[in-house]
């Protein structure tokens, strides 16, 4: 007789209300995670049970693509994405069964890389891929791996997965994820039954719901097909929700048992007796219900029954306080560390750097450029010179860099191409109109502490931030010496809300300045409109401002954050904030006393 | 003519039984309905239920056996016994709903308890 296979569930843990189990399994046979801790990487095939991928690499791509439409992504988008993820597989020999599988972080450098014409469809394309990648990459850490946990390991016992810090696109992204691995990895296994249960908390925020804007376009295609899947993995899902009609049509369809607690809202009393079958007169029943009774329709009966929820606590559950989350993480850790992730390409070795770039990185033409030495990882001095700069000062404008290495703009070009054809740098943004500044890759970052170069902290994480930062303060030293300035993360100055740079003029005045650059005008101006607040304060108040600089990434920026200023302040400019571009700050013409003459 | 009351208690008897559809058949003869009437009211009480008070409920006869236990009928032929899910039922996938704090969580948690442990 063939034994039945091992039960488990897996629990999408969205109010972090399951650790309560935990005392009830043992640790082997329940783990706990958050999404942080997932280590699954959405680029990389998963095995199957004879430990090879499950499919071939450009067949994944088209998972790929369907995971990504979820955060909004279209075809220009989604197109750019599968030629760039396939260049990448090649580039790293994934195609020949190398293994080394690009990360989110990875894909980012590569989409970096390219250079479209500016203002042509393509470019829009990257634009918005890269925003979404690094979105995801921001919520989901856990994604941004490079060799993902053994999936088939980690499903072999009960796993709750903590969601409560998933915001965003992110969830149902990665329920998706988490749909698409279960069915390649478990294909077929529903055959022999159902051996899975699979949870669903806040289900319309995973399934695409009726009531829920974020997941609408869900609506038509995922959830039939979601549930289609899971059964095909021998997972039966359990969707949880409070409303009924929270969830799509298409789901309620898919649900051969429903159990109802009670319902308040007059419609949710009616959908729930639509779903269990009630007779009108039943209906009112679904209101009166007291807690932890239920009216029930099983699949294998249509008729509804009226029980009782047993007690729990005879099954032993909360008889003993839920474990904290650093409780549940500590107890499940050892089991997690038997199945371990890879986060990031190690470092080259001082070998693999003498000899070129270090893994998957070497030269095109396996060459050294003339001139070049071992030592430089064979970099010409010129090159090396250049990478030392941009190591050093990511946020330096061309111009400048060729002033202070004495490079004309040919040399630096040609210095600067070279760089980013090795993958030591990739472009990472433009300030003012046309100002391109570059950023060391993770293999350039790691090249360079190789060498003990010293490599410039990231500020707010952007380099067109710092760039916006230090050219304002340098045009403002400029105008008058007298001027000090405080960086953010020096100073907790200003009441609380802290500005990128803090300007103290020599009669006493407080300045704050911020950078503008991300593409959330409305964000930055509530950001912006709370600087301005302090600018109302009293004379007498610690944390008064005078007025407020912002300096916007460019003239298009700046106009779309003075109609999100405008939508915030009742159609009018804040009265005592000075919204300027960096083309204008940076200006050597640029006259700063007309602004502090009006401003203060 | 039967009264609502009457149709309802058809109903928790079961309709589809031959005697019950027989009394409803009979009932629409005007002369025969106060006798249809006494006849469900004496059919509620020989199944143990006050006809002024019937359950709103009535578990079905021939239901399996549950193979997941969550809880307990608390209305009809079988009150007091326990009911939970099938293996027959998973496949088909299950839906819980209720507002908040009404028990929707422990009952999730019972299910997958008695998912995982052994069978009753």
């Amino acid at each position: 007789m063939t034994p039945k296979p091992k039960r488990t569930f897996l629990v999408l843990d969205i109010h972090g209300e399951y650790r309560d189990l935990l005392p009830l399994y043992a640790p082997e046979e329940l783990v706990w995670l958050t999404a942080d801790e997932l280590g699954l990487n959405p680029f990389e095939v998963p095995t199957g049970e004879d430990g090879k991928p499950v499919m071939p690499p450009d067949k994944w791509i088209n998972n790929i693509r369907e995971l990504l439409r979820l955060a909004w992504l279209n075809e220009p988008s989604l197109n750019l994405l599968c030629e760039v993820l396939r260049d990448e597989y090649r580039r790293r020999g994934v195609f020949e069964g190398s293994g080394d599988w690009p990360s989110i972080s990875d894909v980012i450098e590569a989409l970096q890389r390219l250079s479209p014409p500016r203002g042509s469809d393509r470019a829009k394309a990257k634009d918005k891929l890269l925003d979404r990648l690094e979105s995801l990459r921001a919520l989901l850490p856990g994604l941004d791996v490079q060799k993902s946990r053994d999936f088939r390991k980690l499903m072999g016992r009960s796993v709750i997965l903590d969601l409560v810090e998933v915001k965003d696109i992110a969830l149902p992204v990665l329920f998706a994820f988490l749909v698409t691995l279960l069915r390649e990895v478990f294909r077929s296994e529903g055959e022999r039954g159902i051996s899975r249960m699979m949870v669903m908390e806040e289900a319309h925020e995973l399934l695409g719901g009726q009531t829920d804007r974020r997941t609408a376009d869900l609506k038509e295609s995922a959830p039939s097909g979601v549930l289609r899947d899971l059964r095909k993995t021998g997972t039966s899902g359990v969707v949880v929700s409070q409303l009924i009609q929270d969830v799509t049509a298409s789901v309620r369809g898919n649900l051969g048992t429903v159990l109802c607690l009670r319902q308040g809202h007059r419609q949710s009393v009616r959908e729930a007796g639509a779903a269990l079958n009630l007779k009108l007169w039943q209906e009112d029943e679904i209101a009166k219900l007291p807690n932890r009774h239920a009216i029930a329709r099983f699949s294998r009966y249509g008729d509804p029954v009226y029980l009782a929820v047993r007690d729990a606590r005879a099954l032993g559950l909360g008889v003993s306080p839920a474990p904290g989350r650093e409780e549940a993480a500590e107890r499940s850790r050892p089991i997690l560390e038997a199945i371990p992730f890879v986060k990031r390409s190690e470092p080259p070795t001082a070998a693999e750097a003498a000899a070129g770039m270090g893994a998957g990185g070497a030269a095109a033409d396996g060459e050294m450029s003339a001139g070049a030495t071992a030592a430089d990882g064979g970099l010409h001095p010129r090159e090396m010179r250049v990478f030392a700069r941009i190591t050093e000062r990511p946020w330096e404008l061309i111009e400048d860099r060729m002033d202070a290495l004495g490079l004309d703009r040919e040399s630096e070009g040609e210095a600067r191409a070279q760089l980013e054809a090795r993958g030591l740098i990739a472009f990472a943004g433009t300030v003012g109109a046309k100002n391109r500044l570059f950023e060391l890759t993770a293999r350039g970052r790691a090249f360079a502490e190789e060498r003990n170069l010293a490599v410039a902290r990231g500020g707010k994480g952007s380099v067109v931030h710092e760039a916006i930062v230090e050219y304002t303060q340098r045009s403002l030293g400029m105008h008058s010496p007298g001027f000090r300035f405080l960086r953010a993360g020096v100073s907790p100055t200003t009441g609380g809300v802290q500005p990128d740079l803090l300007l103290l003029t020599p009669g006493g005045g407080r300045i704050p300045i911020q950078a503008c650059y991300r593409n959330h005008a409305g964000d930055e101006a509530g950001a912006l409109m709370r600087l301005h607040a302090l600018a109302q304060l009293g004379p007498g108040d610690a944390g008064r401002v005078d007025f407020v600089i912002a300096v916007a990434a460019n003239k298009r920026h700046k106009a779309a954050l003075e109609r999100a200023l405008q939508e915030k302040n009742g159609g009018r400019m804040p009265a005592r904030l000075v919204l300027l571009d960096f083309d204008t700050v940076t200006d050597p013409e640029f006259d700063w006393a007309s602004v502090f003459e009006i401003s203060i | 003519m039967l009264s609502k009351e009457d149709y309802i208690l058809a109903e928790l008897l079961g309709r589809n039984l031959p005697e019950v559809r027989a009394l409803v058949a009979a009932a629409a003869n005007p002369d025969m309905a106060p006798a249809v009437h006494e006849m469900l009211r004496s059919l509620a009480r020989q199944r143990g239920w006050n006809p002024d008070d019937p359950p709103r409920f009535a578990l079905p006869q021939g239901m399996s056996e549950s193979d997941f236990i969550v809880g307990t009928a608390m209305s009809g032929d079988v009150a007091g016994e326990d009911v939970g899910l099938s293996e027959v039922d998973l496949p088909s996938h299950i839906g819980v709903f209720g507002q908040t704090a009404v028990g929707k969580t422990t009952l999730v948690k019972l299910i997958l308890l008695a998912f995982t442990g052994e069978r009753t």
